[in-house]
Order: structure tokens, then C-alpha cells, then sequence
């Protein structure tokens, strides 16, 4: 089971504890605090991180290249995305992250007239793609390239599938495994995408999350990575630690402000 | 449909998500003035965008969902009620009185549900539950946002033109403020009322809310001081200072489709179900009042 460093401590992120996010964004306001962070984590062998295209996430980049850490960037920033549909509009965020190819757009434009509708170009996410890794700067140690929980449910429900299949040859294309975060779990049960990697939330209240059986029947079609397991550390942690063991997904998504934390998080998951 | 925008475009999806779930197809019809150029062709397979006029072709939709801008919403809920027993309206209403009484006396059974979704929030909940036991008590709703007025364009930015924080999200915390009230609510008095901040005293607490950009994502504090203690909540938890606490990640939570938020996902979800309260549209109303009564 690989430990993965989630990045929510070092945006300031606590989903349970608002006055929690912001204690975070103090302590890493620095960036040297989060250089000696990331320092201290690869020195526990924790060596893979978890990166969202955070506006500020480009000086996490650089420290986990110069420390050869792995990451898995999770794309797109849904807060900025969120922000900037609402300060702009729907048009100018469409027209900036996903304006296709000519020749794509012709192809949209016939479809249309045909009275075959519109679908989504591949052009049209490799755009986005790039758009959004380009907001973290050079990554020198690829993993896998997600697609975050807000925009994979959107696009599960928006009913455009053709998006998945894209994104998946686009992350290939780039050097990256493709995966979802995702809450609808059971879409990528009935839908199958081969090759992929797909990240859950889990934890043992069974908030929002899917069972310990649901995680085995996913894990015989995908990669599966679980995240949200100390309910933004309201859980007991040795619990946790035994239903993990357990559990046994292929790798668990770990935020935490404290190294000493991680360690035992390290030490403990088999 | 009216309307698709970023609201109309996550109630389209969470629509069609909750029903593919239940293995259930839909079809959408949008009225969007914005797209009448695509009023040639369906845009999916199942959704068209049509005219104002091929509305009435139709008259058992089994949703209506209004998602236009406010200042749309009379018009479109006048016809809404027309062709559909089940209507969403996003906030804030803004439904003339003329309409609740031609909805009150012609369309009774019409159920009419607007998007104040912290009323789904399970931590509001249960401090409308706390506030049930207590006897007397202030409420005091302080809403900070991330985006800065200087990030905001056009009317948006300002209280004159129907902007500003005040009509942004005042609705949410005057709302807010009814839910969690017992008392019927007299007096609502501006103290600052700026573009960029308002302050309003109640009689029965203060609401506040500020554009200041540097927090992540809207922070709500929540307070409810009774005699005996002081309950607070930032929305994702509740402690008080006898030592109360809850989180709703203690409960365990299923649903057939979740997309932006536990609190949207269950909107969603119990207005797809019928699940609605129909106080909540008088409520609604009511907000409207409210925020009209503090802009004079």
C-alpha cells in the first residue's frame, strides 16, 4: 500500500475545521516551511504527493522535483474554476480553457447541423489539460494525472463520456497513468475505463463513502487510491490505521501539517 | 431550463445524474435568450434549447427549473407554473406579490422550492434543533467571501446596480437568520451597507458579511448565545462552550448522486424526490421582503 502526501494542509484546506484551514495557511505561508515539509516526508520514505492546480502550487512543484518526489497532479483547481465561471461567466471560461481545434470546430459545427448534437472535441481537452498542467510548472517525476471529484461528477452527470475516454488517452499521451476523483463511485463500476486509476472517498462511518465491499469490487477493475480517511481528523487514528490494513487499497491519500504524524501513518500501514 | 449558466449547468448535471443513477434518462428543454442561435438543432441527443413560445406545447414538464438571472425569475415563474407541479427557483426569489397570490389562488398545489441551500446543511440542522430547546437567544452570521470586489466586474461590483456583497450573498445570511429564528422578525437595521461589507442589527443579533478574498472559500461563523451558553459553527462542525459538539462526519451519509457539496447533492436530491417544505418558498418571500426592507 503506497502512502501518498495529500496537499491540502499546505493550501490552507480542512474540510471539518475552518479555523483549522486557516491555522494551516499561517504555518505554510513560507516557502521554506514547505520545502523543509516535503524534505522531511521524503526522508520517512514517504515519496509520492498528491498536487491540485493550485494557484500558489508551483513552489511545491519545485521542492518535490528537487526531491525527486512523484506527483500526481489533480487537475482542474475546482475553487478558481468555480470563480472565475462566476466573476466571468460560463462563455469566457469555456472560450479560454476549452476553445478546440479548427478543424475540430468545423467537425462540431457539421455535427450540430447534421442534428447530431455536440460532443466534446479532443482537442478541446487536450487544451484543458495542458492549460491546467501548466499552472504547476515543469514536473519531472510523473504519476498519475486526475481528474478532480468536482469535474469528473459534473461531467458524469452532464452525460458527456466522451470526455473520459480523451482524457485518458491525453494523460497517456503526456506520460501520465489517467484517473478520476471521484464521489459516484458506482458510475465507474457500470463504466468501464481500462487502465485507470480511481480515487474514492473512504472512511468508516461510511460518510459519503463507498463500503469496505464496494472498495474490493472496485479494486478488481482500477487502481484504487482512498482519500478523506481521518475525516479531516476527526477519527481515531489507530482505528483507521486497522480498517486501512484491512481495507488494502492501492494507496491512501494523507494530508498532514505534522511530519511526526506521517511518520506513524508510514509506519503503520502495511 | 431557464437559463444555462454556471447554476443552470450544475442543476442540468445533477439532474441527469441523480436520474442515471435510478437508471432513468432525461430529456431537457432550455430557454436561454442568450442561446437562441442553437434553437436550430438539439445540442445533446436530449437537450434542446427552444423559444419562449414552444413552451406551451408541453404543459406536464416534470421539473421547471429557473436559473435565470433574479431579475427574470417573476416572469419565468409565472410561466413555470404553467407547464410544471415541481419548480426550483435559484436564489434569491425575487417573486412579486401579485405571483404568490396568483400561485396561492389558482396554482395551490404547485410545489415551489428556491435554492437557499444552507437549509440542507446538517449542522444547520441541528442548531435549528438546538435553538427549538432554547428559550431566548441572539443569532449572530458573520460571511466573509473569497472573491474581493475588485475581482468582481460591472454590476456585480456594486450595490447600486443590483450588485455588491449585500445582494451577492446577504439573501444567504438573511435566510439563514429566518431558519434559525422562532420569532417573526421585525426590525432589520443597516448599520454599514457598502459595496463591499454589510452590517445589519436585527434586534435578535447581528448578520455581517465582507468581500475579503483571503480566505480559501465563504466562510460562514455562526453563533447562537442563549443564557446559558454560546453555540457556534463555522457550517462544517458545532461545539459550545459546555462542551457540545457535532459533526456530520460522524453520521453515515449515502447518496445516489453527489456533486458540489453534501448540502447541493441533498437540495438536489429532496426536490427531485418532492421532498419540500413548502414553508421554505414563504420563507423565500419573506427574504425578499427582508432585503428590500434593509436597501430601503
Amino acid at each position: 500500500m503506497k502512502l501518498i502526501l495529500g496537499d491540502n494542509q499546505f493550501f490552507g484546506v480542512n474540510h471539518s475545521n475552518l479555523a483549522k484551514a486557516e491555522a494551516y495557511r499561517h504555518q505554510f505561508s513560507e516557502p521554506a516551511v514547505v520545502e523543509s515539509f516535503i524534505k522531511g516526508a521524503r526522508e520517512l520514505g514517504v515519496d509520492e504527493i498528491f498536487v491540485s492546480t493550485h494557484p500558489s502550487a508551483d513552489d511545491l512543484v519545485s521542492f518535490c522535483n528537487a526531491s525527486n518526489v512523484k506527483i500526481h497532479p489533480a487537475i482542474p483547481y475546482a475553487h478558481a474554476m468555480n470563480d472565475l465561471a462566476a466573476a466571468q461567466g460560463v462563455v469566457r471560461l469555456i472560450v479560454q480553457r476549452f476553445r478546440p481545434s479548427h478543424t475540430d470546430l468545423f467537425k462540431l459545427i457539421l455535427s450540430y447541423l447534421l442534428g447530431n448534437g455536440l460532443f466534446t472535441p479532443k482537442s478541446t481537452v487536450r487544451r484543458f489539460v495542458n492549460s491546467e498542467l501548466n499552472l504547476l510548472g515543469k514536473i519531472d517525476n510523473k504519476g498519475t494525472l486526475f481528474l478532480n471529484n468536482v469535474f469528473t461528477d459534473l461531467i458524469i452527470g452532464a452525460g458527456c463520456i466522451e470526455f473520459f475516454q480523451y482524457f485518458t488517452s491525453v494523460a497517456k499521451e503526456l506520460g501520465y497513468k489517467p484517473g478520476f476523483v471521484t464521489y459516484n463511485y458506482n458510475f465507474f463500476q457500470n463504466n468501464k475505463f481500462h487502465d485507470c486509476a480511481l480515487c474514492v472517498n473512504y472512511n468508516l462511518r461510511g460518510f459519503l463513502s463507498p463500503s469496505f465491499d464496494e472498495v474490493q469490487e472496485l479494486k478488481k477493475c482500477y487502481e484504487v487510491s482512498v482519500m478523506g480517511v481521518m475525516g479531516s481528523g476527526i477519527y481515531d487514528f489507530d482505528e483507521v490505521l486497522r480498517d486501512l490494513n484491512r481495507l488494502d487499497p492501492f494507496g491512501v491519500v494523507y494530508g498532514t501539517s505534522r511530519l511526526e504524524r506521517l511518520k506513524k501513518m508510514k509506519e503503520e500501514l502495511k | 431550463m431557464y437559463g444555462l449558466g454556471r447554476m443552470g449547468i450544475t442543476h442540468l448535471s445533477h439532474t441527469q445524474g441523480y436520474m442515471l443513477s435510478k437508471g432513468l434518462n432525461c430529456k431537457f428543454d432550455i430557454i436561454d435568450p442568450s442561446l437562441k442561435t442553437m434553437r436550430f438543432r438539439p445540442i445533446r441527443k436530449n437537450i434542446n434549447i427552444i423559444g419562449r413560445s414552444s413552451i406551451h406545447d408541453i404543459t406536464d414538464y416534470d421539473y421547471a427549473f429557473i436559473t435565470s438571472p433574479p431579475n427574470r425569475h417573476n416572469e419565468n415563474l409565472r410561466e413555470a407554473i404553467k407547464v410544471s407541479k415541481k419548480i426550483f427557483i435559484e436564489k434569491p426569489a425575487v417573486i412579486a406579490v401579485e405571483t404568490k397570490q396568483q400561485i396561492t389562488e389558482n396554482f395551490p398545489d404547485r410545489k415551489i422550492y428556491v435554492g437557499y441551500v444552507l437549509r440542507k446543511n446538517l449542522c444547520v440542522q441541528k442548531l435549528k434543533d438546538l435553538c427549538n430547546q432554547l428559550d431566548d437567544y441572539e443569532i449572530h452570521i458573520d460571511l466573509q467571501s473569497n472573491i474581493g470586489l475588485n475581482e468582481v466586474s460591472g454590476w456585480r461590483s456594486k450595490l447600486s446596480s443590483g450588485g455588491g456583497c449585500f445582494n451577492e450573498f446577504g439573501s444567504h445570511v438573511i435566510n439563514l437568520f429566518q431558519y434559525l429564528s422562532v420569532k417573526t422578525i421585525g426590525a432589520v437595521n443597516p448599520i454599514v451597507m457598502e459595496d463591499s461589507r454589510f452590517d445589519i442589527d436585527t434586534g435578535q443579533g447581528r448578520l455581517t458579511g465582507n468581500w475579503c478574498s483571503d480566505v480559501r472559500k465563504s466562510m460562514y461563523h455562526v453563533r447562537i448565545v442563549s443564557k446559558d451558553t454560546t453555540y457556534y459553527s463555522d457550517l462544517q462542525y458545532i461545539e459550545s462552550e459546555n462542551g457540545y459538539y457535532f459533526n456530520p462526519r460522524q453520521l453515515t451519509s449515502v447518496l445516489p448522486y453527489y456533486m458540489r457539496g453534501l448540502d447541493f447533492a441533498l437540495q438536489s436530491k429532496d426536490f427531485l424526490e418532492g421532498s419540500i417544505d413548502e414553508n421554505d418558498f414563504y420563507d423565500a418571500l419573506t427574504t425578499d421582503t427582508l432585503m428590500a426592507k434593509v436597501l430601503g
